[in-house]
C-alpha cells in the first residue's frame, strides 16, 4: 500500500515536471528558429516554413496539447538542432554517460565509505586527519581542473592513457579489442569523477560515523564485549549509511546531467554535452526530453532510496 | 566546433569542421586557388564563359566519377544548384541565385543569374556538387536526408563518421584529377584547447584544424624541433557594430568617431594577441587589389576623442567621471555585446571598456552565448545592444560581405546589424556588383569602403593572425593562405600534404 502510494506520487511528480518543462524553456529569451539558422540570409518566409514544420506557429496552448498527446505515445518530438527524433538522440547518448557514471560512482562509494568509516572509527588520529585533509582537497578541486591535471600527467607526460574520446578514432577495432579500448579511454574521466566523489563520501561517512560513535548503543555493544570490527560493521556503519544512501540516490539521479565538465574535458560523447548544446540552441523538444529523463531518474532514485531505507532501517518499514 | 551529422545543413558552412569536411568529399565547379593570387581554378568545370555576365556556360570534365562509380554530369550540377540552395538557404547568395539552370548536354551547364555578376570570379563559388541519383528522392526535403555515406566525387572518400568525435577519410584512389598524396586523414575533436595542444605535442595529431594554436601556446612550440610554426595573416576581421536603431547618442557620428579614436588597437594587439594581429580599416584585406589605401583612419588619440565629444556637447555635467548626453542629461553609458564563445573578443571588450573610460564613456559588458549573440545582432530593431563586437571571414571573393551595409530597410534586413540606411550606398553597391570592367569595379569598391569608414556604422578594428604549429618532421606540403593552413577557403593542405 505504501509502495503504491509512493509510485502514484512519483508518477504525479513526473507529470508535473513534464508540464513545467514545457513552460520553463519557453520563458528563456531567444527564438529557437532564428537560432536554428545562424545565417542571416535566411528569409522570413523560410523561417516561417520551419516554424510550421516544428509546430511553433501554433499558439502556446496548441503546442502544449500537441506535446502532451505526443508524450502519451512516448514520442518526445523532433530535435530542432539535430533534426532527428529526441528519443533516438537520448538513446545514443545516455548509455555512454551511464557507463561513465555507474563505474565511477560504484568505485567511489566503495572506496569513500570504507575510508570514511575507517577515519570516523579512528577519529582524532593522524590517519583520520590525513584522510580528511586529502578528501577535503579532492572535494574542493573542480572536476574540470582535476581532469586537465590528470590529462597532463597520465596522457601527455607519461603517455600511458589516451587524450580523450570514448575509443581510438579511426582504429577500426571490434569485439574484445574494442571493449579494451573503451576501458582504456574510460580510466581518466572515471578517475576524475571517482576522486571527486571519494572526497564527498569520505567526509559524509566520517561525519555520520562520528555521530553514531557517540550513541548509547555503541557503548552498550562495547560493554557487551563485542569485537570492534563487529561493532563497526553491524552497529555503527549500518546506521551511518543512511545519509550515504540518500546522497548516492541523489547523485545517481543527477549523474546523468552532472558530468558535463568531465565529458567536455575528455570529449566523452555523453549526455552532458548534449544538454549544454540544447540549452544554447533553445532546442525545446530535446530539452524537454532530456529534462524529463533527469526527472524520471531522480524520482526513481528516490523511490529506490525509500526501498533501500526500509532494508537498512527496519523501523521505517514498520511505520 | 564539431560536426553533429552529415546532413547538408548550415553546419557545412558554419562549423569549423563542416567547412573543412565537404570540400574534401565533394568537388566544386571551380575552386579558389591558394595564396597569394587566389585565382579561380578549374575543377569539375574545365572552363567557363559568359557574354553578358548574366548567362554563364560551364564545360565540365568527362572524366569525373562519384565514389560509387557513376559519372558526374551537368545534370548533377544543375540539380544541386536548383535544390541545395532551396534546402539550405545560406547557399543562396547572388552568385547562385538563378533564373534558370539547365544541363545543355551531359557536360555543359548553362545558368542565368537573376542579377549581372561582375568581378574576377565566376559565379557558383564554394559550392559542393552532389550526386543527383542519391539526392533526387530527397530533393524537396534535403535536410531530412541523413547522408550517412556522404558520397561525392572529391579527392577523399568518407570512411567513418562519428558525430562530434571524428571524421575519417581515405584518399579516393580513382579520383579523376590530381590525387591526394596522403592515404588517410582523421579530423578529431577534443574538449579543450589545452587537450588539443597536448594531443599535438604528444603525437596524437599532426596539425591543428581551424584557427591554429592558442597564442599563449606559441612559445612552447618554438622550442620543439619536430614542429614548424607557420604564421599567416588572418582571415577574420573584427569590428564594432554601432546599433543605429536604438535611440542613444551613438546615432551621433561624433560619438562614434570619438569611440574609435578612444580605442588603442596597438594595445589590443599587444595585450590580447601578443603581437599576432594587424589593425584593419576595411572589409577588404589590405593585401588585395580592391583595398582602398586612402581611407580615413581612426588612430588612438584620446585628446581628439575628448575634443570631438566636447565640441558635440557631451560634457561631464554631474562630475561623476562619465560624460552626459546634452539632450537627456543621462550618462554616456553603452551596452557592449560580445559572445562568451569568443574569449579573446570578450577580453578585447574588457580592455576597450577601460580605454573608453578615459574619454568619459562608460561601457557595460553584455556577454551572451553565441547563438543569442547572433540572434540579437541580426535584429538591431529589438534594441538588445548598443555596440557589438562582430567578426566575419570575408575571404578574397568577398562581394557578399557588403550586404552587411546594404540599407536595412531596402534589403539589408537579416545582415545589417547596425541598422544602417543609406540609399546612395545601395545604388553604388549594386553598380559595383554588376560592373564587369575590373578597373571601374575597383573604383566603386574604393568608394564603398570610404562611405563606410566615414559613416561608421561599423568601426573596423583588427585582424588576428593565425599561428599553425605543424609536424614538419613527418609531413611536407602544408599550404598556408590567409587564415592559416586549414580554413573554409583552404583545403589545399589536405590536397598537397605528403609524408616525408
Amino acid at each position: 500500500m505504501r509502495l503504491t502510494r509512493k509510485i502514484i506520487a512519483a508518477m504525479l511528480t513526473i507529470f508535473a515536471i513534464a508540464c513545467t518543462n514545457f513552460v520553463i524553456f519557453r520563458i528563456a529569451p531567444g527564438d529557437p528558429i532564428r537560432m536554428m539558422f545562424r545565417d542571416p540570409r535566411v528569409s522570413a518566409g523560410q523561417m516561417q516554413a520551419m516554424r510550421e514544420k516544428f509546430g511553433l506557429d501554433k499558439p502556446l496552448s496548441g503546442q502544449f496539447i500537441a506535446y502532451l498527446k505526443a508524450l502519451s505515445r512516448g514520442d518526445l518530438g523532433l530535435s530542432f538542432s539535430h533534426r532527428r527524433p529526441v528519443t533516438q538522440i537520448i538513446a545514443e547518448r545516455i548509455p555512454k554517460t551511464l557507463l561513465l557514471v555507474s563505474v565511477s560512482l560504484t568505485i567511489a562509494v566503495i572506496i569513500g565509505v570504507a575510508l570514511g568509516a575507517f577515519a570516523g572509527w579512528h577519529r582524532g588520529t593522524r590517519t583520520d586527519s590525513f584522510i580528511l585533509t586529502v578528501s577535503l582537497t579532492l572535494y574542493s578541486i573542480p572536476t574540470f581542473a582535476l581532469g586537465i591535471l590528470l590529462l597532463l600527467v597520465f596522457a601527455y607526460h607519461l603517455a600511458l592513457l589516451p587524450m580523450g574520446g570514448m575509443f581510438t578514432p579511426a582504429s577500426g577495432l571490434t569485439g574484445f579489442d574494442y571493449v579494451k579500448d573503451v576501458l582504456r579511454h574510460l580510466i581518466l574521466p572515471a578517475f576524475s569523477i571517482i576522486l571527486w566523489y571519494v572526497g564527498e563520501y569520505v567526509i559524509l561517512t566520517r561525519n555520520a560515523m562520528s555521530d553514531v560513535m557517540n550513541q548509547d548503543y555503541i557503548v552498550t555493544a562495547r560493554a557487551k564485549g563485542l569485537k570492534e570490527f563487529h561493532i563497526l560493521k553491524n552497529h555503527a556503519l549500518r546506521n551511518a549509511l543512511l545519509p550515504v544512501v540518500t546522497v548516492t540516490g541523489v547523485n545517481l539521479g543527477f549523474a546523468v546531467a552532472g558530468v558535463i565538465e568531465v565529458e567536455t574535458v575528455f570529449s566523452w560523447p555523453g549526455a552532458g554535452r548534449l544538454v549544454y548544446d540544447a540549452v544554447m540552441k533553445r532546442d525545446y523538444p530535446l530539452l524537454q526530453g532530456v529534462f524529463l529523463l533527469f526527472a524520471v531518474s531522480v524520482v526513481l532514485a528516490n523511490l529506490a532510496i525509500d526501498l533501500i531505507y526500509s532494508y537498512i532501517d527496519p523501523r521505517i518499514k514498520r511505520k | 566546433m564539431a560536426l553533429k551529422s552529415l546532413i547538408c545543413n548550415e553546419a557545412w558552412q558554419y562549423t569549423e569542421m563542416g567547412v573543412m569536411v565537404w570540400p574534401l568529399i565533394y568537388d566544386q565547379l571551380w575552386i579558389l586557388g591558394p595564396a597569394p593570387e587566389y585565382k579561380a581554378l578549374p575543377r569539375l568545370a574545365l572552363k567557363w564563359e559568359t557574354t553578358d555576365n548574366k548567362t554563364w556556360t560551364f564545360h565540365l570534365t568527362k572524366d569525373a566519377k562519384f565514389h560509387d562509380g557513376m559519372p558526374v554530369t551537368a545534370k548533377d550540377a544543375a540539380f544541386t544548384i536548383e535544390y541545395l540552395t532551396k534546402a539550405t538557404p545560406s547557399w543562396l547568395i547572388p552568385d547562385k541565385d538563378c533564373e534558370s539552370v539547365s544541363a545543355v548536354d551531359d557536360y555543359t551547364l548553362t545558368l542565368t543569374l537573376k542579377k549581372t555578376h561582375g568581378g574576377p570570379y565566376p559565379p557558383v563559388s564554394w559550392f559542393p556538387i552532389l550526386p543527383k541519383h542519391i539526392w533526387e528522392p530527397h530533393k524537396d526535403d534535403m535536410l531530412s536526408f541523413k547522408n550517412e555515406k556522404a558520397l561525392g566525387s572529391g579527392p577523399f572518400k568518407l570512411k567513418e563518421f562519428k558525430a562530434e568525435q571524428y571524421v575519417w577519410f581515405e584518399a579516393n584512389k580513382d579520383y579523376w584529377g590530381e590525387k591526394a598524396h596522403i592515404a588517410e586523414i582523421v579530423f578529431k575533436c577534443y574538449g579543450s584547447q589545452d587537450a588539443v595542444n597536448m594531443a599535438l605535442k604528444s603525437g596524437d595529431i599532426d596539425m591543428i584544424g581551424y584557427n591554429g594554436c592558442a597564442i599563449s601556446a606559441v612559445e612552447e612550440y618554438s622550442s620543439l624541433k619536430n614542429f614548424k610554426l607557420i604564421v599567416s595573416p588572418g582571415i577574420e576581421l573584427a569590428w564594432i557594430t554601432f546599433n543605429l536603431h536604438k535611440e542613444t547618442p551613438l546615432r551621433d557620428i561624433n560619438v562614434r568617431k570619438a569611440v574609435m579614436h578612444g580605442i588603442d588597437k596597438e594595445k589590443i594587439k599587444a595585450m590580447i594577441y601578443r603581437g599576432y594581429a594587424k589593425p584593419a580599416d576595411s572589409f577588404i584585406y589590405t593585401e588585395l587589389p580592391g583595398h582602398n589605401p586612402n581611407l580615413p583612419q581612426y588612430e588612438y588619440n584620446p585628446k581628439l576623442a575628448a575634443k570631438l565629444l566636447d565640441d558635440a556637447g557631451y560634457k561631464d555635467t554631474d562630475k561623476d567621471g562619465i560624460r552626459n548626453d546634452p539632450k537627456t542629461g543621462a550618462n554616456l553609458t553603452f551596452e557592449f555585446m560580445a559572445p562568451s564563445d569568443w574569449m579573446d573578443k570578450v577580453k578585447c571588450v574588457a580592455l576597450m571598456k577601460e580605454l573608453l573610460k578615459n574619454i568619459g564613456i562608460a561601457i557595460s559588458m553584455k556577454v551572451t552565448d553565441l547563438d543569442t549573440f547572433y540572434g540579437f545582432f541580426y535584429a538591431p530593431k529589438e534594441d538588445q545592444f548598443d555596440m557589438a563586437l562582430m567578426t566575419e571571414e570575408p575571404g578574397p571573393n568577398s562581394d557578399w560581405i557588403w550586404e552587411f551595409c546594404r540599407s536595412y530597410d531596402a534589403g539589408g534586413e537579416g545582415w545589417n546589424g547596425a541598422y544602417y540606411n543609406n540609399p546612395a550606398f545601395d545604388s553604388l553597391l549594386d553598380k559595383m556588383l554588376a560592373e564587369t570592367d575590373l578597373k571601374k569595379r575597383s573604383e566603386h569598391q574604393f568608394e564603398l569602403q570610404k562611405i563606410i569608414a566615414q559613416d561608421l556604422p561599423y568601426g573596423m578594428l583588427f585582424r588576428r593572425e593565425i599561428v599553425d604549429p605543424v609536424r614538419s618532421d613527418k609531413f611536407e606540403g602544408f599550404t598556408a593562405t590567409m587564415g592559416g593552413v586549414s580554413t573554409w577557403i583552404n583545403p589545399w593542405t589536405y590536397f598537397n600534404a605528403r609524408k616525408k
